[in-house]
């Protein structure tokens, strides 16, 4: 097995591999609860599905979940003693969609600069992306427009694209190709018309998007050389909320908070969860003093973090993959397409 | 990781959030993405009052009082202690010297247990709740005006079709944004007409249409002249119009700084719309009169029967509506029946097997007057002294014969307390809330509390002490009880995925007589305004909000008694460290300054918790003799330098 | 992998009182071996705390060259320094770091260094001046100025005495009010420019302190002719972690914890967000 190599799996044998790779450990797979999907580890085979729409929470959670533990402090006749605390089990992600797969190689690249996060790559390097390539667009989405998709993510261990009766799959890295080689004898060799197929599926996908609603390329010209009038931006953060929620459906962001709770005099945890720079609090110093005191300034500032070229050429990519989350949590409606398309007017 | 649904335990809106759990422990929250009322969306109240579940304020057992401090003990010494206070109490001095102050955040099963307890095992009338304090005037009020207060209020999604909406208070669109503020700019976007009438923001957000300023003294008046301007450009055929405004005083539509224009503008478009609607808190305007005009304006203007017009009252607390409609109130019981009526009262006899107090019962003001001689009190839910840090009432507290207080965290008002009872945290609890569109809903638990009971179940565990057992098996079973009892929920089944509207029928409304005589411009010797802005229920003082650490990082709370514009400030000459003098025609007061480039010029804005100066200021609170509560009137002052 | 998150212990050795509100804790690490392997540039800073309240960032101020002990200086604003303040000599506090790129020190050498404190901002210059005596012939002419509120109010006040009398170390204090036995200069520390002189050509100025006070020197120094690379200051922000991960203290694309505190005035100048 090597990595570019191509195979197919019929349909009807997908769920014996999947019992063969929840062996190996926790196989996370769309369910489907309450009229939404969620990502959870399969614990009854008839229970999943793969004709999922994108799930609401972003699969960021299961490597940077929105709160984790980060050690536990205890006092006594000793001293104080320290326990860091790692959570690791193997995580097989199966069917998770190319915007996310493209956004968990940058959040990747995040937290290996500078400093490793080793909480971050605890998890992450017993993790396994089985991406599936969306054959047409969800309702929000605009992936073609932020260079992220619909196939062929940065970062997929295994690309499975759907071909009608049977799944054609790409093997991407050598974590990838190891899986696969354990269960050889449930995929064949693709031939030349699964591939063909395929790139016509590709083709086709492109179509089903509706108008392109996003132009990006203007909205980060304009950004990097700070020529957005302050009217504009005063006129956004007026509308924004301050509710962060952007901040937390979106596949790409990162910027969390560390809290001690002392549970009693003589012991505790230290605890980091997820946070957001619309937050007026963000940057508010103990003196009281805030530098982002106006929400015209902190809108910018969060537009400046995604699409600037300075952050481009930090990072190789913009940030935003197109999943569309922040349309549905914006209560005010000043979501990524939108605020790109009024810096446009 | 699980995820639980439950409902958001933090405003009067009803959101749906899941609850995520891993082995436990929460996580975190998540917006339901289909659900009807929130759609996917959260505030940040919304996303992180789940961190309360792991503070450290929680109370980890009961505590009863020995000597100076509080002490851990177990239950059974604690229910002992307390039922044995209560029946002393009662035998020596009588039920009526016993109250119960319950709060807007306990849930309808919880509320309804409390209020039968009080009135079959203490014998008491005196049942009341917290939220007395902000005057939650709009049900009352509603009652009396249109027979029930669901007839009055729209809904929620109809607000989104609205062509005209008035909103009174521009921090809406910050305090609840992913429900009302969400929908208001939806509708704006649609092409509705968004009227903004707030005397406390300088800039209205661009969004809006129209931005009426007036003084906040003016407020009552500017609604009143816009009722009369209705009436008498025929603007609608309500009939009882023209003889109304006879019996009302004249108010005219001239007001310093409002082109006359603008207030006939929004006059004539919140009138002439389809499905216009009137948005405003009820926890911030605490003038019973300003409610009483906003529901005339609505009825004068053929604009009162919801769902698609009428009020849309916000709340800051989860289940206002919920608590009222479960009779935590002196004189009705549940559903909004008289405890004087024979035939409101035998129902509720006959199934609970025991005659009901005759005693007239006490608001939570009354109770807490000393002169009124109450002895005991329960606090369920709230703190009271987080919401009025007054010396007085501190006083009051500690001359108490006996304090019972039911709370999650270990609030000041609990240390004050006799004996202590720990309850859930919102997310343990089972139950039902009623937001303020008049929708039940059910909460879910991500597991049963570790270190609290459920109220009822408290309950139930003091009256098998008190030899008067109320035994029931679960939330639905109370509300199967609830169900037989109260004829306004009687027809609401739990079973629907997001919860059931109550009933509403069309009714003929009455108009209220406003007692109020116009003000139109200051005095010449009072050339300021002094807003009294109402914070005890604000969020900075929320027990909850004090338990989250992001929460408590997002809510500062307010160091200075009163806050007035920078350009003012630098015309009186002040520095800082100056204080600021006060007059009014009642009093005076010297009080802390704070600066805030949001204030208008020409106002002061005193926040409410500093109760002591505003009482030096403006004299005791009224008390409103419809709605019972005590509240303090804007009024125009002059101010200097200390 | 090295986990960033997890803080060491440090033991306290001694602590001194500057001011009212600050105190010196002079610290060594608990394990004798990380003490051993501890080590850090001028201007870098240590995230310390007491654990169950929280961690702040403190610059560290003692000489690097020193190898016993490092020492930070503390004014207590909030919850944390608070909690700090309350201990005692043999209690322990949390340490992480240390971190950010500190002053460079090995590229001014062969300048006339002109140091500007204010207050509070002297702590973090003092680990970059006292390295530079144990190799003085290294530098050239050595300027501090130094201004505080009060008397009260200077730190270090053991330690002025002697670099005031230093041979080859020129050091002017000022204060802005001054008391009864205030015998020195009255007036802001840029009353001091005019009163002694000070190079310009071949010279490299460190300034820190309050913000307002950093703003006006750099207006009097560009004045003055310095040109921007070489006006070095720092910049302070809210901080959580400490390693250019939470987001908190970022200001335009950089991290003041990653890639500073230290920064010239050219480099403040572009950044897309003024303080």
């Amino acid at each position: 097995m090597e990595i570019g190599q191509k195979l197919v799996i019929k349909k009807d044998k997908l769920n014996s591999w999947v019992e063969r790779l929840m062996k190996i450990g926790d196989v996370v797979a769309p369910v489907k609860e309450n009229d939404e999907f969620f990502f959870k580890p399969i614990r009854d085979i008839k229970k999943y599905t793969m004709n999922h729409d994108i799930p609401y929470i972003p699969p960021k959670d299961l490597i940077f979940p929105q709160s984790e533990n980060i050690f536990e402090y205890t006092r006594n006749n000793k001293g104080l003693q320290i326990k860091p605390l790692f959570e690791g089990k193997k995580q097989i992600v199966l069917g998770i969609r190319s915007c996310d797969v493209e956004a968990a190689a940058y959040v990747d690249h995040f937290f290996r600069d500078t400093f490793e996060d080793p909480y971050y790559f605890n998890k992450r390097k017993n993790t396994i992306f089985i991406s599936l390539g969306c054959n047409h667009a969800f309702e929000n989405c605009f992936c073609i427009c932020c260079d992220a998709g619909p196939f062929d993510p940065k970062g997929y261990d295994l690309q499975m694209i759907d071909l009608g009766d049977q799944y054609l799959m790409e093997i991407g890295s050598r974590e990838g190709a190891e899986v696969i080689s354990k269960d050889q004898e449930l995929f064949s060799l693709s031939k030349d018309e699964d591939i063909k197929k395929s790139e016509e599926i590709k083709k086709n996908a492109r179509d089903t998007f509706k108008e392109p609603i996003a132009y990006m390329s203007y909205a980060i010209r304009h950004i990097t050389t700070d020529k957005v009038p302050k009217e504009t931006w005063d006129e956004l953060g007026e509308r924004c909320v301050d509710c962060g929620g952007c901040s937390f459906v979106c596949p790409l962001c990162t910027c969390f908070t560390v809290e001690d709770i002392a549970i009693n005099q003589n012991s505790g945890k230290r605890c980091r969860c997820w946070d957001s720079c619309n937050y007026s609090g963000f940057t508010r110093e103990v003196s009281g003093h805030n530098p982002r005191e106006d929400k015209g300034e902190r809108f910018k500032r969060r537009f400046f973090h995604k699409l600037s070229y300075q952050y481009i050429e930090k990072y190789l990519r913009h940030q935003c993959v197109g999943c569309g989350r922040c349309i549905t949590a914006c209560p005010a409606m000043v979501d990524m397409p939108r605020v790109v398309k009024r810096l446009r007017d | 990781m699980d995820t639980i649904a439950t409902i958001c335990p933090f405003c009067g809106c009803g959101s749906g959030t899941y609850l995520r759990i891993n082995d436990d422990e929460v996580v975190g929250a998540y917006p339901i993405l289909n659900h009807p009322i929130n759609k996917g969306k959260l505030c940040v109240r919304g996303w992180w009052s789940n961190q309360c579940l792991k503070s450290p304020l929680r109370l980890k057992s009961p505590m009863i009082r020995k000597g100076e401090s509080l002490k851990e003990v177990e239950w059974d010494e604690a229910l002992d202690f307390c039922s044995s206070k209560l029946l002393e109490i009662r035998k020596s001095s009588g039920g009526h010297s016993l109250g119960v102050i319950g709060s807007p955040s306990l849930t309808n099963e919880d509320a309804f247990v409390l209020m039968k307890f009080a009135r079959t095992i203490l014998k008491t009338n005196t049942v009341d709740g917290s939220y007395r304090f902000s005057s939650s005037a709009t049900i009352s009020l509603l009652n009396q005006s249109l027979g029930l207060w669901t007839n009055g209020i729209a809904s929620f999604d109809n607000l989104e079709k609205a062509n005209a909406v008035i909103v009174i208070g521009g921090n809406i669109f910050q305090e609840f944004p992913d429900v009302v503020g969400a929908r208001i700019l939806k509708a704006s976007d649609n092409g509705a007409k968004i009227i903004l009438i707030d005397p406390l923001r300088e800039k209205p957000q661009r969004f809006v249409n129209i931005h009426l300023k007036p003084r906040p003294p003016a407020l009552i008046s500017l609604i009143n002249a816009m009722s009369n301007y209705i009436i008498e450009n025929g603007l609608s055929k309500f009939e009882a119009g023209k003889e109304y405004i006879k019996k009302i005083k004249g108010f005219a539509m001239e007001f310093p700084g409002i082109p006359t224009g603008a207030i006939e503008e929004a006059t004539k478009i919140y009138a002439q719309s389809n499905n216009s609607i009137i948005v405003y808190c009820s926890d911030e305007l605490i003038d019973p009169n300003l409610i009483r005009s906003l529901i005339n304006l609505a009825i004068l203007s053929e604009h009162i029967n919801g769902p698609e017009q009428g009020l849309i009252p916000i709340s800051r607390s989860p289940n206002l509506q919920g608590v009222c409609d479960m009779g935590l109130v002196p004189d009705l019981l549940s559903g909004y029946q008289d405890i004087d009526k024979e035939e409101a009262k035998a129902p509720f006899e006959k199934h609970w097997g025991v005659k009901l107090p005759l005693d007239k019962g006490l608001t939570v003001h009354e109770a807490l007057d000393p002169d009124q001689k109450v002895k005991g009190l329960l606090i369920a839910g709230d703190d009271l002294l987080g919401k009025l840090p007054s010396p007085e009432l501190i006083k009051t507290l500690k001359q108490m014969d006996f304090i019972a207080v039911f709370d999650a965290f270990l609030t000041d008002t609990g240390n004050l307390a006799h004996v202590v009872f720990p309850i859930p945290t919102p997310g343990e609890r089972d139950g039902t809330f009623t937001n303020l569109e008049g929708r039940v809903q059910s909460l879910g638990k991500i597991g049963d509390s570790k270190t609290g009971k459920p109220l009822w179940s408290i309950l139930s565990q003091l009256s098998d002490k008190m030899k008067h057992p109320m035994k029931y098996a679960s939330e639905q079973a109370i509300f199967e009880e609830i169900k037989a009892l109260t004829p306004l929920y009687s027809q609401v089944s739990l079973n629907e995925k997001a919860g059931m509207f109550l009933p509403r029928k069309k009714s003929k409304p009455k108009l209220f007589v406003v007692d109020e005589t116009p003000v139109n411009e200051p005095p010449r010797e009072l050339p300021f305004s002094l807003a009294v802005k109402n914070t005890l229920n604000f969020w900075s003082r929320n027990t909850i909000v004090k338990a989250s650490p992001i929460l408590k990082r997002e809510y500062l709370e307010e160091r200075t008694e009163t806050k007035i514009n920078p350009d003012d400030s630098k015309s009186l000459g002040l520095r800082p460290g100056d204080k600021l003098k006060i007059t009014s025609k009642d009093g005076e007061v010297v009080a802390s300054v704070g600066l805030d480039n949001s204030v208008v010029e020409g106002t002061v804005v005193f926040h409410f918790h500093f109760v002591d100066s505003i009482s030096s200021l403006l004299g005791k609170g009224k008390v409103d003799p419809q709605t019972k509560g005590i509240y303090y009137k804007d009024t125009f002052v002059r101010v200097g330098k200390a | 992998m090295e986990n960033i998150y997890l803080p060491k212990i440090a033991v306290i050795k001694d602590i001194f009182e500057e001011t009212y509100d600050t105190k010196t804790f002079r610290l060594s690490l608990k394990n004798k071996e990380e003490q051993s392997k501890f080590s850090f540039k001028s201007g870098q800073f240590l995230e310390v705390g007491v654990i169950g309240v929280g961690e702040a960032p403190i610059g560290l101020s003692s000489n690097p060259n020193e190898k016993d002990y490092f020492e930070i200086t503390v004014r207590r604003v909030g919850s944390v320094t608070n909690a700090l303040h309350k201990l005692s000599p043999g209690d322990e506090m949390s340490v992480r770091g240390p971190y950010g790129n500190g002053f460079p020190l090995n590229e001014v050498k062969g300048k006339n260094i002109l140091i500007v404190a204010g207050g509070i901002g002297l702590p973090p210059l003092r680990s970059l001046f006292e390295p530079m005596f144990d190799i003085r012939n290294e530098f050239k002419d050595i300027l501090i100025l130094y201004g505080a509120r009060t008397p009260a109010d200077l730190v270090y006040k053991d330690k002025l005495k002697k670099w005031e009398n230093m041979k080859d170390l020129r050091m002017l204090l000022s204060v802005d009010v001054g008391d009864k036995s205030w015998k020195g200069n009255v007036g802001v520390v840029t009353t001091l420019f005019p009163k002694t002189k000070i190079h310009i050509e071949n010279t490299v100025s460190f300034v820190c302190g309050p913000p307002i006070m950093i703003k006006f020197v750099i207006l009097e120094l560009l004045k003055m002719g310095f040109s921007e690379e070489n006006i070095i200051s720092t910049l302070e922000r809210y901080m959580k972690c400490g390693v250019g991960k939470c987001g908190h203290c970022a200001i335009g694309h950089k991290y003041i914890c990653v890639d500073g505190p230290v920064f010239s005035y050219k480099q403040i100048k572009s950044f897309p967000e003024k303080e």
